[in-house]
């Protein structure tokens, strides 16, 4: 089961941990409070699994505790790698679960969003075995791999940022408060009113045929962003009202100009995660290798390779491998066009192409046509009613 | 904010006032439009990751 968001249980929770975090003022107090909400929605869609993930969440603690404080952290980090991924993978293809025995692990993998929580597992592992950070205590360990209002569908904060967050949060005033409602609010009625809207009045799901495909492509990236947008946006205001970091996802993508400006732009903390897990270690490895030389060589294999594997998270099917492809080249040639056309038009003339308004729309036109494009080819993902 | 401008700007506290109801009405309708779209029980609905 996934996370309910038209569930009155769910409301009344969030209602609750607002009550209940907002006048402590007492840190710890503050992340038990936050803990015992989390353990509150866990068992509410999990019931006595919840145990077993208690004893999976025991077992990670002590790995970290290896991987941030003995010489072996290498072991540990290949065990928390190999066995996250391998649980990875089984999430994805329920074939693959059935076949290593993990089947019965499913539903619990599916309820908790897992892959999500692997993100924020990979990028909390690396902080502890770079030594950027200690290993979290049993709280921030719950709290940051599983915030109940980022579980449905992000966003993934990074582990610098739960970290750096303030310890208790200064008050909220009545129209900061307003504000986050009307955030929440403007979420629901996003999902459950416009992406219904838009389903209901422009999506055959493939049913329809000739010219009509080509609005239905363009429909489809449209309800796709009120839909995924209107969880972030509650899980903005949510976590706002809680007094919980929650950080942004969208800045309206539609305006992006090129598919670089789209991802900076969509799914903002999926980008941020590619960019420091994968883009720059990769980019940095094939940088020593080349020692420096053929830069916009391995800037292209570290944002191809990147896509390729952020396609795989998404889903580990050929349409996501293509839409990887789609993004992964799409990127690779904006870059090397932009480096041709500083080389070209120099510093002056960047400029002046940038503010062009024409150039401009023609490229945000081509940049919406290419996304609809790229989601077309993993819209099958999607589909139904229920 | 002395209290001659006070004075000088009477609908001010009105306007404000006004906002905030045209604000709080605002999410009324939107979220009986949710309740609406819900009660119907026919959402169309994303599969997660």
């Amino acid at each position: 089961m996934l996370v309910d968001l038209a569930s009155p249980k769910f409301w009344l929770l969030v209602t609750a941990a607002t009550l209940v975090l907002t006048p402590l003022t007492h840190a710890r107090c503050r992340r038990i409070a936050f803990a015992v909400v989390n353990l509150v929605f866990l068992w509410m869609m999990l019931h006595v699994e919840l145990l077993g993930l208690l004893a999976a969440l025991i077992v990670l603690y002590g790995i970290l505790q290896v991987m941030g404080r003995s010489r072996a952290w290498r072991w540990a980090a290949a065990v928390v790698l190999i066995v996250s991924s391998a649980l990875f993978v089984a999430h994805k293809l329920p074939a693959v679960a059935r076949q290593i025995g993990v089947a019965h692990l499913s539903p619990l993998l599916v309820a908790i969003g897992y892959s999500y929580v692997f993100l924020r597992l990979i990028d909390m592992s690396r902080a502890v075995w770079e030594k950027r950070h200690p290993p979290p205590d049993p709280l921030s360990l719950l709290n940051y791999l599983l915030p109940f209002h980022m579980l449905a569908a992000g966003p993934i904060q990074a582990f610098d940022d739960f970290i750096a967050q303030p310890a208790v949060p200064p008050a909220l005033n009545f129209e900061q408060s307003l504000t986050l409602i009307e955030r929440i609010v403007q979420g629901l009625f996003k999902k459950y009113v416009l992406a219904f809207a838009v389903d209901a009045i422009f999506l055959f799901h493939g049913r329809a045929g000739g010219w009509y495909r080509l609005v239905e492509m363009n429909m489809t990236y449209v309800w796709l962003y009120l839909d995924f947008s209107a969880y972030s946006d509650i899980a903005v205001g949510v976590g706002g009202l809680m007094g919980v970091a929650t950080p942004e996802n969208f800045n309206r993508p539609y305006l992006a100009r090129n598919i670089t400006d789209f991802w900076e732009r969509w799914h903002i903390s999926l980008s941020l995660w590619i960019r420091r897990n994968l883009f720059f270690p990769i980019q940095l490895s094939l940088a020593r290798r080349t020692q420096g030389k053929y830069s916009l060589t391995c800037a292209s294999v570290a944002i191809f390779i990147s896509f390729l594997l952020c396609g795989a998270w998404h889903g580990l099917t050929p349409p996501f491998f293509w839409w990887g492809v789609a993004n992964g080249a799409g990127l690779v040639i904006c870059n090397i066009y932009r480096q041709r056309l500083k080389k070209k038009l120099g510093a002056k003339g960047v400029n002046k192409y940038l503010a062009n308004q024409p150039i401009r729309w023609l490229a945000m036109a081509l940049t919406f046509e290419f996304v609809a494009f790229t989601i077309m080819l993993i819209a099958s993902k999607w589909g139904g009613t229920s | 904010m002395s209290n001659i401008t006070n004075l000088t700007q009477p609908s001010r506290g009105f306007a404000h006032y006004a906002r905030l109801a045209a604000r709080l009405l605002w999410i009324a309708i939107r979220l009986a439009a949710v309740l609406v779209i819900i009660r119907q029980g026919s959402t169309f609905f994303y599969q997660g990751f």
